[in-house]
């Protein structure tokens, strides 16, 4: 392979992404949901960290982002795209609801969006054609603030 | 090894996807492919004092692990209708891999060997019971063409046809068999060889993130239990047709000169005659047409037809029947049973003999 030098370091850089430490730290984190029978009869979910899931497994996605730095943070965009074999079901208890996307460009309401068919016309989305969502923060980040999202999801 | 699976399935038809280090598999019915590695990551955008910046969140991922679920379905709906003594009947099944991974499928023909009555009579079990792969994806079995006898590599969301040959023993009354095909989830990956039966990874055992465990999430079927790694269907042969036997017998009734007590077949005896028609089975024989020439030298007595159920015999040959006039028209002749007599034979017919109640046919006769 001769490829341009410019290039290998273009994909050094790429690799090695994120290079520079910013004042943003985010971390994710994957629980599944697991039915735990309990001694009254009832059925509690828990959520855990196993690595593991099977197909139809319900998923809940944790984001976690702190401001490290020393000045606010503002204009505060979160997106998290689905992997992929994962369908967005909804918010997770607690947590704001993420504006949605079908196409990583046009954010919205699940109501609002549109997808094309198999026959080229347009319907209503639905949870299962959502590929990325995303929160905005209102208001600044203080420094030291901290704050989590999350939303739940499903393993096709 | 998960990367050579990846490549048949994509083959099939199944998933158009590139796939790589962390690229989950796109899903079939079946979902996600067992050993996927799912990766999470997330991302911000920012403004601190003016200046744009991003970042980039960790990796959270998980590893697909195998879901095995099978289908094992009977065929047409209906029992395979053959006769006493055949050999090579064959009953029909599909065996469909539910499991989010290619598996082999060990499979069991076997058979009830009691009547149950909410599932059904069987009165006879089948010999030489074998199970066959449709090979050669036709639907009907070939005999030498199909001859494996495990499911081999199976792909997820694929079915195949399974085929039950059994021999059917030569015993009369013999009606029903009831037989059924369990197949069980075993190991894919070697072509050519069926692998060992799946195992559930055990609660108690130790999470290795790196390592596919096996869920059982197949569901209940005839006989067998949910989550096993089994699924099971039943068929049923059934011997078909009627085994119809027709004794005749004649009975002096009275002579002219003796009358009833002791008559003797001189001119002018009164003979009767009776057909008593009996059903061997299993089915139940209908429109019954039963015709019987009167002897040289006989004079068939007018009017004395009659058609029903069979008595002891002799001269109680009707238990309840009907009587028939001599011409083939009028509604003597659908009350139940016909008769006739036409010059030279006598007609009667029945609507059905049950393998129940013998039926017969009386008419009398005087000697020449």
């Amino acid at each position: 392979m001769f490829l341009p030098k410019t290039l290998i370091v273009a994909l050094v850089a790429t690799v090695a992404a994120p290079a520079i430490a910013g004042p943003v730290d985010l971390v994710t984190k994957v629980l599944t949901e697991k039915r735990v029978a309990a001694k009254d009869g009832t059925t509690r979910v828990d959520l855990k960290a196993t690595g593991h899931a099977v197909p139809g497994d319900k998923l809940v996605y944790q984001l976690t982002y702190r401001n490290t730095g020393t000045q606010p943070v503002k204009d505060f965009v979160l997106s998290n795209p689905l992997p992929q074999g994962v369908n967005y079901v909804a918010p997770a208890d607690g947590s704001p609801a993420p504006e949605l996307s079908v196409d990583g460009s046009t954010f919205g309401s699940l109501a609002a969006l549109r997808v094309k068919g198999p026959d080229g016309a347009l319907r209503s989305a639905s949870s299962d054609d959502v590929k990325v969502v995303r929160w905005r923060l209102a208001q600044p980040l203080a420094p030291g603030a901290a704050g989590q999202v999350a939303f739940r999801a499903v393993l096709r | 090894m998960y990367n050579r699976r990846f490549k048949s399935i994509l083959l099939s038809g199944l998933a158009i996807t590139t796939f790589g280090a962390g690229a989950a598999q796109a899903a079939g019915a079946s979902g996600t492919v067992a050993g996927t590695q799912v990766n999470n990551t997330a991302s911000v955008t920012y403004t601190v004092g003016g200046n744009a910046g991003s970042a980039n969140s960790n990796q959270s991922s998980f590893l697909v692990d195998k879901k095995v679920n099978l289908t094992v379905a009977e065929v047409g709906g209906q029992a395979t209708q053959t006769s006493l003594g055949a050999t090579n009947q064959v009953t029909t099944f599909t065996v469909t891999n539910n499991t989010n991974s290619i598996q082999d499928f060990r499979l069991i023909a076997d058979q009830q060997n009691l009547s149950i009555p909410i599932i059904g009579v069987d009165n006879f079990d089948v010999t030489n019971e074998r199970v066959f792969v449709d090979s050669n994806g036709n639907g009907v079995y070939d005999a030498g063409v199909d001859t494996k006898t495990y499911i081999d590599e199976l792909a997820p969301d694929a079915t195949v046809t399974v085929f039950i040959v059994a021999d059917i023993p030569n015993t009369p009354g013999n009606n029903f068999a009831i037989v059924s095909l369990t197949a069980v989830a075993a190991d894919g990956g070697t072509s050519g060889s069926l692998g060992a039966d799946l195992v559930a990874t055990p609660l108690t055992q130790v999470d290795d993130p790196t390592k596919v465990d096996i869920v059982f999430a197949d569901g209940v079927s005839y006989g067998d239990l949910a989550r096993n790694g089994q699924n099971r269907a039943g068929d049923a042969y059934q011997i078909s047709g009627t085994t119809l036997n027709v004794l005749k017998t004649a009975t002096l009734i009275s002579d002219p000169v003796d009358g009833i007590i002791a008559p003797k077949a001189i001119p002018g005896a009164i003979v009767q005659y009776c057909m008593r028609v009996s059903n061997a089975g299993p089915n139940t024989a209908t429109s019954l047409n039963l015709t019987d020439a009167l002897p040289a030298n006989m004079t068939y007595v007018p009017g004395s037809i009659v058609v029903g159920t069979a008595g002891v015999g002799g001269a109680n040959c009707i238990l309840l029947g009907t009587s028939e006039d001599d011409d083939a028209t009028g509604a003597d002749e659908t009350d139940l049973y016909g008769g006739s007599w036409d010059g030279t034979t006598v007609r009667a017919m029945m609507p059905q003999v049950t393998t129940l109640v013998p039926m017969a046919v009386q008419f009398q006769a005087t000697v020449n």
